[in-house]
Parts: C-alpha cells; structure tokens; sequence
C-alpha cells in the first residue's frame, strides 16, 4: 500500500489528476472535470472497492445467497457506489483526510465493508422470514468473523421493527415477538410451548397462528426498509 | 450445592415436575441430592409467595455484561411456580419485555427453559 502513497501534488503516471484534485473534481458535480474524474476514480479505486467487498463478503460467509457469490459482491459494489454518489457526490466532498492516500483507502474500505454489512444484515433478516427454526443452524456456529454481523443483531433489529410497527395499545405484542424469537432464534418447536411455563396457558394453534403473523410483519418491514 | 454431573438445571426442573411419578428412582444418589436441594428451595418459594418477586427484580434488571438470570436458579424455580399457579400481576409480562430487549437473557432464557421443555416432553 505504501507505493499507493502519492504525492497529493503529482499525477501518476497515465493519469490526469493528482489526488487532491480527483476527490476535488469528483466531489464537485458543478466540476466540467467531473465526468472524467469519476471515470478515473473508477480505474484507480474500482479494483480495490471490488476486492474489499469480496473479501468481506467471503469472511462472513452469507448461507444460502440465492445469487450466486459474484452477482451479490457486484450487487454490493453498486450499493458503494450508490453511497459516494449520494446527495451529490456528499461523502468524498466531506472527506477530510486529503493529505494521504492510506487514509483515504482505509476509509473507502470502510465504506466497503459497511456496505457489505448492510446488504448481508437484509439478506439474514429476510432468511429468518422466510425459514423455518430447523435450517438456521448456522447461526448457531457463527464463525468467529461474523462478530459484527452477529445474532445480537439480527435480534435487536427483528425486536425493533416488530415494535415500531405494532399498533398502539395493541395486546400480546412482546408476547408475541418473544414467541417468535424462541421459535425462529432459540430453536423452539410448536409442541415445546406447551411445556414454556411462561406461556404455558397458550392454545393449540396460537404458536403456529403468531409465527406466521409474525413472520409476515418481519418480512413486510424488511422490503420497506430497503 | 454443586450440580450433580450431567444433569442440567433444565434437565433438573423437568424431573422436579415429575418427582410423584417415581421418574427419579433410577436416577444416582447425588442426582437425586441435587434434586432434593432445589426441590426444597421451589416449595420455600411457593410458601413464602416470592416467585412474583423474584421474576419482577430480574425483569427490572439492567445486563450490561452478564445475563441477570445467567446459573440463577431461584429465578427458574420461579418460572416453574408462575407455570403452576399463573400470573395476574403482571410482572411476567414485564420479564418477557426485558427478555426481548435482551439478548443475553434470551440466550440463557432459551438454553434453560428448551432443555426444561424437551425433557418435559420426554418424561411424560
């Protein structure tokens, strides 16, 4: 990485603009420059935003991807750019650490891996709506990479967008979310309530009739939180 | 009191359920010790009425680094006496509150009350 530390004032070789320049140009939408400092950005950084994305993507391991692995890092990758785009150009206008390239690149892989993050936490929540308790067995052996994608999480977020979308002064909410969560995340089968002392007093059918309730709330809020 | 070997707090409150039935006669001497000690600790909760305290004080707990009800067995004997004589104070519903709003609790919550549940099932 360090050969990547440019002089800010010098252009390297085959390219038009020095480094302070290209995050000038490119984070300026007014620039006549702009264009082609975005089209140089992408052949100086493409690669390595490609590759940051894959490798996070490979660290955490995603179950059961419907797209294939290079589909979803090139989905990922948009979603980056989608990022630097964004508000007009706003993230590379306010990126305040001009004076090295290192910074610059730590910060960009970190806009990579957040954005890896992200696409995945969807993917797991949209899996959890979808699944039944037997096949989330992998969650159970999270590898030691998926410390900041972890079931805490996924739970934590599950919890909130269940809350937010009860109704106001609606009976058996948590109830509810806890019957769900035990059955989706603590590997609870519909016979074993019936032994949960508390909720013990549950009917028949009231599992499998929350789960699904439950289970289609998960998966509405999931697609408008895109 | 240690814990007899291999047989699990869950594991535990499921035979303490069964304990008429004679499911403890083939159990071994110290089971059957560890048993007895948390059999009388369920019938101290039950008479002095404190299971309702119990699970309100943990539900009201803050688990910054550790689960509140993480190896606490008088909370789980509590849960075995709410699921006897039920709840109208609700301070069950309370604990279930704080279980979804942490997960560590759930963790441990599940771990126990799962093994609990599958032995249930199987001993009855």
């Amino acid at each position: 990485m360090s050969n990547r530390n440019q002089n800010n004032h010098s252009v390297p070789k085959g390219l038009r603009f020095t480094f302070d320049e290209l995050l000038s140009h490119c984070g300026n939408v007014s620039s006549p420059y702009w264009q082609g400092a975005w089209s140089e950005f992408d052949q100086r950084y493409g690669k390595f935003i490609y590759k940051k994305v894959a490798e996070r993507c490979a660290a955490l391991r995603p179950p059961r991807l419907k797209l294939q692995f290079s589909e979803t890092v090139e989905d990922i990758v948009s979603e980056v750019q989608r990022t630097l785009f964004k508000d007009d150009c706003r993230a590379i206008r306010e990126f305040r650490g001009r004076e090295n390239e290192n910074i610059f690149l730590a910060w960009l892989k970190q806009i990579c891996y957040r954005g890896t993050r992200a696409y995945l936490r969807r993917h797991y929540k949209e899996y959890f709506s979808e699944t039944n308790s037997e096949s989330l067995d992998f969650l159970h052996t999270s590898p030691p990479d998926l410390e900041d994608l972890n079931r805490w999480e996924v739970y934590e977020e599950i919890v909130h967008s269940l809350r937010d979308a009860a109704a106001r002064n609606a009976r058996n909410t948590e109830r509810d979310i806890n019957i769900f969560l035990l059955y989706a995340m603590g590997g609870f089968s519909a016979e074993m309530f019936k032994y949960n002392p508390l909720l013990s007093h549950l009917g028949d059918r009231v599992v499998d009739v929350v789960v699904n309730r439950v289970r289609t709330k998960v998966r509405s809020n999931s697609r408008l939180s895109r | 009191m240690m814990r007899a070997k291999q047989l699990s707090l869950g594991q535990a409150m499921a035979y303490l359920d069964k304990n008429q039935t004679g499911a403890w006669q083939d159990l071994s001497e110290s089971k059957i010790i560890y048993l007895d000690d948390l059999s009388g600790r369920l019938q101290e909760i039950e008479k002095e009425k404190k299971a309702v305290k119990i699970i309100a004080t943990r539900g009201q707990a803050n688990c910054d680094s550790r689960s509140t009800i993480e190896g606490d067995e008088d909370f789980f004997l509590s849960c075995l006496v709410i699921g006897h004589n039920g709840d109208k104070s609700g301070e069950v519903e309370k604990f279930i509150r704080h279980l979804n709003s942490c997960y560590k609790c759930f963790q441990v919550y599940s771990e126990v009350i799962g093994d609990y549940c599958e032995h249930s099932r199987g001993l009855s």
